[in-house]
């Protein structure tokens, strides 16, 4: 379908071409696309998912290519790999750079907004042949939360394949000044969407390349097209125009005269940097060094920005200073910290009112240091001076990876080159190779000494680059040094690969690199403060001297005494409050308060005592003592704590319907005990099934989308090459209210685990015995690995295909940086119905938010529920968690619209809405925490001791059934 | 000592007031952390306590159920395994070990008190042995019996009821060897040396002659101090079967304690009437196998 919707796209072009007048484009063009899918990506442009093949990104190597998804999509994905769309790569490398491009071409200069089909069309014409650099400035109508994804076309198809799914970040500004709270804590702002319009210039993904992406441009008249994925964005100024380097420095000092500025130093806070290009880049506190400014030794002061939480390309911070004293030159001095990568360098691109001022500012190097450290402009000897105009200036610092890009590039290529060796060898030996068996594996794999050497030239080149520019005593120099000696030992006598010490050896070494390529990519960097001072003047202090030591650390040390730093605090509301309990961490709580002071108190005037509480919640309801509120307490926990008259039953507020609506239907069936509705959801998990797209097309395989094509298509080929599939380790079984193998294939089938009014089980019918055989004879007859550590196996391709956690898709892209592209999350496979339809039910599993019995002021409670669990305010901790603990903790929050709001590109979010149409919940009876255990029992009986598992089940069952009527009556008493 | 009445109670306190005095603080802090607390288990146990609601005295109802409860069976065994397997190995082991280290030079033998003693103090330190039998095939045992070509496929150590049990006693072992041995190397250091001398004049031909005629019932107060840590350290058990094997929720309860019963019944199932009920139980089994140990080490 969405290939379909390329074709509109590219029609729509063509009407375009044919018809010239732009304005009428958006009349001209039929809406095929019903409204309602407006807001989809148009043109899939992720990688490796349905449409990839479209657009693949650039690997390095061909087959590396990710592989046309499913069903009708295939075709498409086919087609243009017909049409063959070369790698940026090879597109430069085509065209020979002949012409002198005389004048830039303005493109359009009005505000241009996306027609329906989310495409805004500009027809030019070009008269000089050669590459142009395309720039352009851009705003969001709507605001959102979401960055718009986007295709470039040049005549209706994509010019390369890296010219697909660029980002036009949001820009985002603090909403209120850094202000206090009763305890004098500063209280971080919230970030709101600052739709200001922004110059762009298109660069590559990955900021491999540092000059900007290049079109190739014959004479004559041509379209450029952007594709959007969704309609919410303008662009205006665009412009094509042949490639500038910034100029030099000589040439910068000639062109901005002006007398050295000496005086007072201009200072710029990093924390008050006025627009953000992401909602997490925050106001952040540090106490390490005295000489922060803010600086407290006692309280939470915001006194920097950034940190781990800045550090991908093109991640950009805006100062706009209001009080330069005189137009002039000034020096630059940068306080900043970068204690992330040891031993390697954070890059930022410096701009000065819009523009890079000289050929220093391009790529300015922060090197790591755990201390705080200053960096003052100089080009090694001399200082450099920067232009300000008097009064208003705009600074502005890019992530971007300078000549850490090409390093980056070469480890990515590196690895998977590797990878690619190391799954040819366990295709014939197997994970673990027998060390008495002659594998002749030389001759089973031609090109592996070829390989080998490839690989290992490439490895010394890197080695040699690095060095090259950190120095040789840099620990990964010397770590790569040991690996690049290894891998000459292997390279020497090929066949030595098939040991299984050295197969290991070499696959621990691929993981090692990879995770390298982290440190090159990612450019962590934190400013405290930026100062440009004077011919005369001193650069920021950087480190504080000893007595500046001493004194922060004994002020420290007796603040220790005054502050209390383990309550939370409470938020003081006009007379009414409840007090809440939360079972999580401490970042989580946090920003749980955060958001109370600056928006539930304020709204509704109840004050919240908040706490964070780990354990003895029940022992201290018990004693009177308990909260008012419970917050992230586990799945079992409400009716628990309900059947023994503990909790409130929120069912039995008025519009308790309208707060359910916030939730996938059936969320609150474990939360529901004899009619009255005891807990609210949080947050919920369930698998999602993750593909190695690379492989699988490699084997010539598709995804399964049922356990049968799993089990007769993808299986016997997959096994043959010696690689596995992880369908979950056998311990999750142990989780009966949890995605696991057996309860998915219970509901897929259409059985489920207790009756219908929740006396017994409903394990002793034919489809619970057939489910569990075949749940059993994955691990004990098809030999599923019943234990593994998904990450490696992955990382290796060893385990091209595993359910696993939705969560782990963000741990999979921080930490396998190398696949980016390579591999893509799917609904997990289902049972097909009769009806044709495939029912890939799996059982979610939730955290729920609880209001006990014992509360006074039950109003107060269940409008504090009401908001935690409110889209805005779970989208936003969402969000803010992110900004503490980054991409990789990626909030799995219950409520379904806040879950669109999160940062999940398109592709995944329709994956995911896929899954959460058939979730399950399982109830939770009384005595329903023995289920767990029976069901475990029986399994690992039939696995492990090769039982037969529906005698097995049938007497386990029994068990659950007694265990279930003995608590029944225990409260029916 | 036996009280002839209240009145030479009264008297004799009165007398010793100051040294009364001085007990008190810790008595109190006995009597509320220690002694109500187990009187308080043994009136709960007769009750259908859920932790929420008023208990209910239901008289000896629990200890009917715990005696026809097959769960409890399993439990019971494993403990009398751990205890009167582990207890006595590690008993012996952790003696000889003290006598083969107290023969050795100064600053070995220090290291090696410190080997021996560390698993015991820092608490958790088993944890690593998750690690060792992981049930993946990556994790260390199953990679180097599989290298080997002992294992062809890897062994979930940790699950298998074959195997889940063995490990737990392998590991409670490893960890109570420090109990006694430090007892045991006090012991050793405070026999007299005369005695060894007067020993070698009346004859004692070999070490073992020493160590049986002269070592042993020279230090038989730490032997008795060193057994009875050791049977109440391996009755009350649980937390490494717990956190390595699942405890309660391992499969068929292949090494499920009586404290991990206990744990399911207080933390799980919130029936504290029959967790005390156990509890009382266990209490009943230490207090009758250190009157065991007492009979057999009183030669």
């Amino acid at each position: 379908m969405k290939g379909i919707r390329l074709l509109a796209c590219v029609m729509a072009v063509l009407t375009v071409l044919a018809a010239a007048p732009l304005s009428a484009a958006a009349e001209n063009v039929p809406g095929t696309a019903p409204s309602s899918v407006a807001d989809e990506t148009p043109l899939e442009t992720e990688p490796g998912t349905e449409a990839a093949g479209a657009a693949p990104e650039d690997s390095g190597e061909s087959e590396g290519e990710p592989q046309g998804g499913e069903g009708g999509d295939a075709g498409d994905a086919g087609e243009s790999e017909e049409s063959g769309i070369p790698t940026y790569e090879d597109y430069t490398f085509e065209h020979f750079d002949t012409g002198v491009i005389a004048e830039p071409l303005i493109l359009a200069t009005s505000e241009l907004s996306p027609d329906s089909e989310n495409c805004i069309a500009m027809p030019f014409t070009v008269t000089d042949e050669g590459y142009y650099v395309l720039s352009f400035e851009y705003r969001y109508a709507v605001s959102g939360n979401k960055n718009i994804r986007y295709d470039v076309l040049i005549d209706g198809a994509l010019p390369f394949q890296e010219a697909a799914a660029f980002t036009l970040p949001r820009m985002w500004t603090n909403e209120n000044e850094i202000t206090e709270d009763s305890n004098g804590d500063d209280v971080s702002p919230k970030q709101v969407e600052a739709q200001i319009w922004r110059a762009y210039t298109l660069y590559d993904k990955e900021g491999y390349y540092a000059d900007p992406l290049l079109f190739y441009l014959m004479p004559g008249a041509h379209t450029l097209t952007v594709v959007m994925s969704a309609g919410d964005a303008q662009l205006k100024n665009v412009t094509l125009s042949s490639l500038e380097a910034p100029p030099t420095y000589r040439a910068y000092l000639s062109d901005h005269g002006g007398e050295r500025y000496d005086g007072d130093p201009v200072v710029v806070q990093g924390e008050a940097a006025t627009y953000k290009s992401e909602m997490y880049i925050i106001p952040q506190n540090d106490i390490t060094s005295p000489l922060n400014q803010p600086y407290s030794p006692a309280k939470i002061k915001l006194n920097t920005l950034g940190g781990a939480n800045w550090k991908l390309r093109g991640e950009t911070a805006v100062w706009e200073i209001e009080n330069v004293p005189q137009a002039g030159l000034y020096r630059l001095g940068i306080r900043f910290r970068q204690n992330v990568y040891e031993g390697v360098s954070a890059h930022r691109k410096l701009y000065i009112n819009g523009q890079v001022p000289f050929e220093e500012a391009a790529a300015l190097s922060f090197p790591y240091s755990p201390e705080w450290q200053t960096l003052t402009l100089s080009d090694g000897e001399e200082p450099l001076y920067v232009y300000l105009e008097k009064g208003d200036n705009e600074i502005a610092l890019e992530a971007v990876l300078g000549d850490s890009a090409e390093i980056a590039r070469e480890l990515q290529e590196s690895v998977l080159e590797l990878n690619t060796i190391y799954r040819d060898v366990i295709m014939i030996t197997g994970s673990s190779p027998d060390d008495y068996r002659d594998y002749s594996i030389d001759e089973q794999i031609p090109s592996l000494a070829g390989d080998l050497e490839k690989a290992g030239k490439r490895l010394a080149e890197i080695a040699e680059e690095i060095t090259a520019i950190y120095g040789s005593d840099s620990t990964l120099a010397s770590k790569l040094d040991g690996i690049v000696a290894q891998m000459q030992k292997v390279t020497q006598k090929p066949s030595s690969i098939a040991q299984s010490g050295v197969l290991s050896t070499f696959k621990s070494n691929i993981s090692t690199i990879g995770s390298w390529i982290g440190q090159f990519t990612e450019q962590p960097l934190q400013i405290d403060r930026m100062e440009f001072f004077g011919e005369s003047g001193t650069a920021p202090q950087a480190k504080a001297n000893f007595a500046q030591s001493v004194a922060h650390s004994v002020r420290r040390f007796i603040a220790s005494f005054t502050e209390d730093y383990s309550t939370m605090g409470s938020v003081e509301g006009g007379g009414r409050s409840i007090t809440v309990w939360v079972q999580s961490g401490r970042d989580q709580v946090n920003v749980i308060k955060q958001l109370i002071t600056s928006d539930f108190t304020p709204k509704t005037g109840i004050g919240v005592n908040l706490e964070l509480v780990t354990g003895a919640i029940i022992e201290a309801t018990l004693a009177g003592q308990g909260p008012d509120i419970g917050l992230s307490r586990p799945v079992a926990d409400p009716v628990n704590f309900a059947m023994r008259g503990a909790l409130y039953d929120l069912s039995s507020f008025d519009d308790y319907e309208q707060v359910a609506q916030n939730f996938v239907p059936g969320a609150d069936i474990p939360f529901t005990y004899r009619g009255g509705v005891y807990a609210l959801p949080e947050t919920m998990t369930y698998q999602m099934m993750f593909c190695r797209t690379d492989i699988l097309e490699e084997l010539g395989l598709e995804v399964p989308k049922t356990w049968d094509e799993l089990l007769t298509l993808v299986y016997p080929i997959v096994s043959r090459n010696n690689m596995d599939i992880g369908i979950g380790n056998m311990n999750q079984i142990a989780a009966m209210n949890a995605s696991n193998i057996f309860t998915n294939l219970l509901y897929q089938m259409g059985g489920q685990i207790y009756n219908d009014d929740l006396t017994a089980t409903a394990l002793n019918t034919q489809v619970a015995y057939d489910a569990f055989r075949r749940a059993v004879e994955m691990y004990r007859d098809y030999l599923f690995p019943q234990e593994y550590d998904a990450m490696s196996r992955f990382r290796t391709g060893e385990m091209p295909i595993l359910l696993a956690d939705y969560a782990m898709y963000n741990v999979f892209s921080i930490s396998i940086p190398e696949l980016d592209g390579l591999w893509e999350m799917y609904p997990i496979p289902g049972v097909l119905k009769e009806d044709g339809t495939v029912d890939n039910s799996q059982a979610a599993t939730e955290t729920a938010s609880v209001m006990f019995q014992a509360i006074e002021d039950p109003q107060a409670g269940w409008e504090f529920l009401k908001w935690w669990v409110s889209d805005d305010v779970q989208a936003d901790f969402g969000a803010r968690i992110e900004a503490v603990l980054g991409s990789g903790g990626r909030y799995a929050t219950a409520n379904t619209d806040a879950v669109e709001q999160l940062p999940w590109r398109e592709t995944q979010l329709s994956a995911l809405r896929e899954q959460m149409d058939s979730l399950i919940f399982v109830e939770q009876p009384p005595g329903s925490y023995f289920t767990s255990r029976a069901i475990n029992s029986a399994f690992m009986t039939s696995v492990l001791n090769s039982e037969n598992p529906t005698e097995q089940l049938l007497y386990w069952s029994e068990q659950i059934d007694l265990e279930l009527a003995r608590k029944t009556e225990e409260f029916s008493r | 000592m036996k009280i002839e009445n209240e009145h030479s109670l009264g008297r004799r306190i009165r007398k010793n007031a100051i040294s009364y005095a001085m007990l008190l603080p810790f008595m109190l802090c006995f009597f509320v952390f220690t002694v109500l607390p187990v009187l308080a288990a043994i009136a709960l146990s007769f009750t259908d306590f859920n932790m929420l609601q008023t208990p209910h005295f239901i008289g000896i109802e629990n200890y009917t159920r715990l005696f026809s409860d097959d769960i409890f069976l399993i439990a019971f065994r494993n403990t009398m395994l751990l205890a009167f397997l582990c207890g006595p190995l590690s008993y012996i082991f952790s003696f000889l070990m003290a006598w083969l280290i107290n023969e050795m030079p100064k600053p070995l033998r220090v290291l090696m008190t410190i080997i021996f003693y560390a698993p015991s103090v820092s608490a958790n330190v088993y944890f690593i042995w998750t690690y060792l039998f992981s049930g993946d095939s990556y994790g260390i045992v199953n990679a180097t019996l599989m290298n080997l070509g002992i294992l062809r496929s890897p062994v979930l150590w940790l699950t298998n009821p074959n195997t889940n049990l063995a490990i737990v006693m392998v590991v409670q072992l490893w960890l109570s060897l420090g109990v006694s041995f430090l007892a045991f190397i006090a012991g050793f250091q405070g026999v007299d040396p005369t005695m060894y001398e007067a020993g070698a004049i009346d004859g004692v031909k070999n070490r073992f002659q020493e160590l049986w005629y002269i070592t042993i019932p020279n230090m038989k107060q730490m032997l008795l101090f060193g057994a009875v840590m050791q049977i109440a350290g391996s009755f009350s058990c649980g937390a490494v079967s717990q956190d390595l094997t699942g405890g309660y929720q391992s499969v068929n309860y292949s090494t499920m304690t009586m404290l991990n019963y206990i744990t399911d019944y207080g933390t799980v199932r919130y029936e504290m009437g029959y967790a005390c009920c156990i509890g009382v139980i266990l209490f009943i089994l230490i207090v009758l196998s250190k009157k065991l140990i007492f009979r057999i080490l009183k030669w």
